[in-house]
């Protein structure tokens, strides 16, 4: 997967703190929010959004379980003391 | 809204086990040989040595640590080898465990052996784990011809990760006493107090191995936004993994949280206000909370952000242009951590 640059991801993070219009559209579909709001991405880049569009289809029940996956299934996550 | 049921760990991790088992077992036993060889009193030597035992059994039946695996895997990016990060390794263990024992402290999850102990000799622990035993194993770069220069720069390295550290873990404590925290406070906290962390686990591995400032940075921008986007993940555990929730009970102010309140206006503003403060003292609306937040958007948005940091952790990497095996280690590790998970199900072998 083509990387996104480092700067307009940096970006999108602050907008989606920053602004409630783009969050919501960027949760929704962040293909279309990237567009809107005037991000300039290469057909590469916009290829590597796509996997951002799985996510946005996903329920809140599904998210939470694959949220879940990733707690139990991290290397090294934080907190190996607490069992 | 809770889950709890998955599969502990993913078959494509797995190939790394006995690998980062090898890793673990010389970390431990570098760090065995280094505090017998402290100058001090018996009692506090068995102090360290029983908490390291605990942390050692936990971590060979799990080796996964990242403070063992980053300093070693991102020395043998830049270099080819693994081996000469040894006592950076160590140094960035007994950090991450140094600074687990004082955030076990704090949140009221001590491990069973410590719970019969005078919470003062866990401070003591945890502060020479934390302060010192990086310092010492630093120092013992020195016989493996480590420039001076270099060391200084180690050693300041971790004094500076500390420093920030402590900050983010002080907000991390102020937050629910504060009236307004913004998301933006939120992420700054989490980049202060986990991204600092991971930072120092890659940066320590290569500072040791160049001096080339761009490969230094973005092996630590990757650490970073890797550590970030773990610490939200551990966010949403510790409001939905587990029926009794220690973040709500403990008041926290996590970007579920801070998202939630920041959005919502009127009635269920205050509704969601007063679950939280009854949170505190009770789990009996622990899961209206849950709902709550969910329904606020919190759930996607702060999927939304892991998304955006695993993005920004890639980026870096790459940047990084790691050598092999080492780059494809670190991928598999990418992407063992990427939400939403890859569709293919079978890796081509190494």
């Amino acid at each position: 997967m083509t990387e996104i640059r480092e700067k307009v991801l940096s970006a999108i993070v602050t907008l989606a703190e920053n602004n409630p219009l783009f969050r919501e559209e960027a949760i929704d579909n962040l293909e279309i929010a990237i567009r809107d709001w005037g991000f300039v991405l290469t057909a590469e880049e916009m290829e590597g959004v796509q996997a951002h569009h799985r996510l946005a289809g996903m329920s809140d029940a599904d998210i939470l379980r694959e949220l879940v996956r990733l707690h139990r299934g991290l290397p090294g996550f934080p907190g190996v003391l607490r069992k | 809204m809770r889950f709890g049921s998955v599969p502990e760990n993913s078959r494509k991790t797995r190939n790394y086990e006995a690998l980062m088992r090898e890793r673990t077992v010389r970390v431990f036993a570098f760090l065995d040989e280094l505090i017998g060889a402290l100058p001090v009193p018996p009692n506090h030597r068995e102090l360290l040595q029983r908490h390291l035992e605990v942390v050692r059994e936990l971590a060979e039946a799990r080796p996964d640590l990242s403070a063992v695996r980053f300093p070693l895997l991102v020395h043998a990016a830049v270099t080819g080898d693994e081996e000469l990060a040894l006592p950076a390794a160590a140094a960035c263990t007994c950090l991450y465990v140094g600074a687990d024992l004082f955030d076990s402290l704090v949140d009221n999850e001590l491990p069973p052996s410590w719970r019969t102990r005078d919470p003062a000799e866990v401070n003591l622990a945890a502060a020479t784990l934390l302060g010192a035993l990086p310092q010492f194993s630093i120092a013992r770069l020195r016989e493996q011809g480590t420039p001076p220069a270099k060391l200084w720069a180690l050693s300041y390295l971790f004094a500076e990760t500390v420093l920030t550290m402590g900050a983010g873990q002080h907000e991390d404590l102020l937050f629910p006493i504060l009236e307004n925290v913004s998301l933006e406070d939120c992420r700054a906290m989490a980049e202060r107090k986990s991204g600092a962390e991971y930072a120092l686990y890659a940066k320590a591995g290569a500072a040791l191995a160049t001096e080339e400032p761009s490969t230094v940075e973005a092996y630590a921008a990757f650490g970073s936004c890797f550590g970030v986007a773990k610490q939200l993940v551990n966010d949403v555990w510790g409001i939905w993994g587990e029926d009794v929730s220690r973040d709500l009970l403990n008041g926290k102010r996590t970007l579920p949280i801070v998202y939630a309140l920041s959005g919502l206006r009127g009635e269920r503003r205050e509704r969601l206000q007063k679950l939280l403060v009854a949170s505190r003292e009770s789990t009996e609306h622990h899961d209206e909370v849950r709902s709550l937040l969910a329904a606020a958007g919190s759930v996607r948005y702060t999927a939304l952000i892991v998304w955006l940091y695993q993005q920004q952790a890639r980026k870096h990497l790459a940047a990084a242009s790691p050598q092999e095996p080492a780059g494809q280690e670190f991928r598999i590790l990418l992407d063992d951590a990427l939400l939403p998970p890859h569709t293919e199900e079978v890796r081509p072998s190494d």
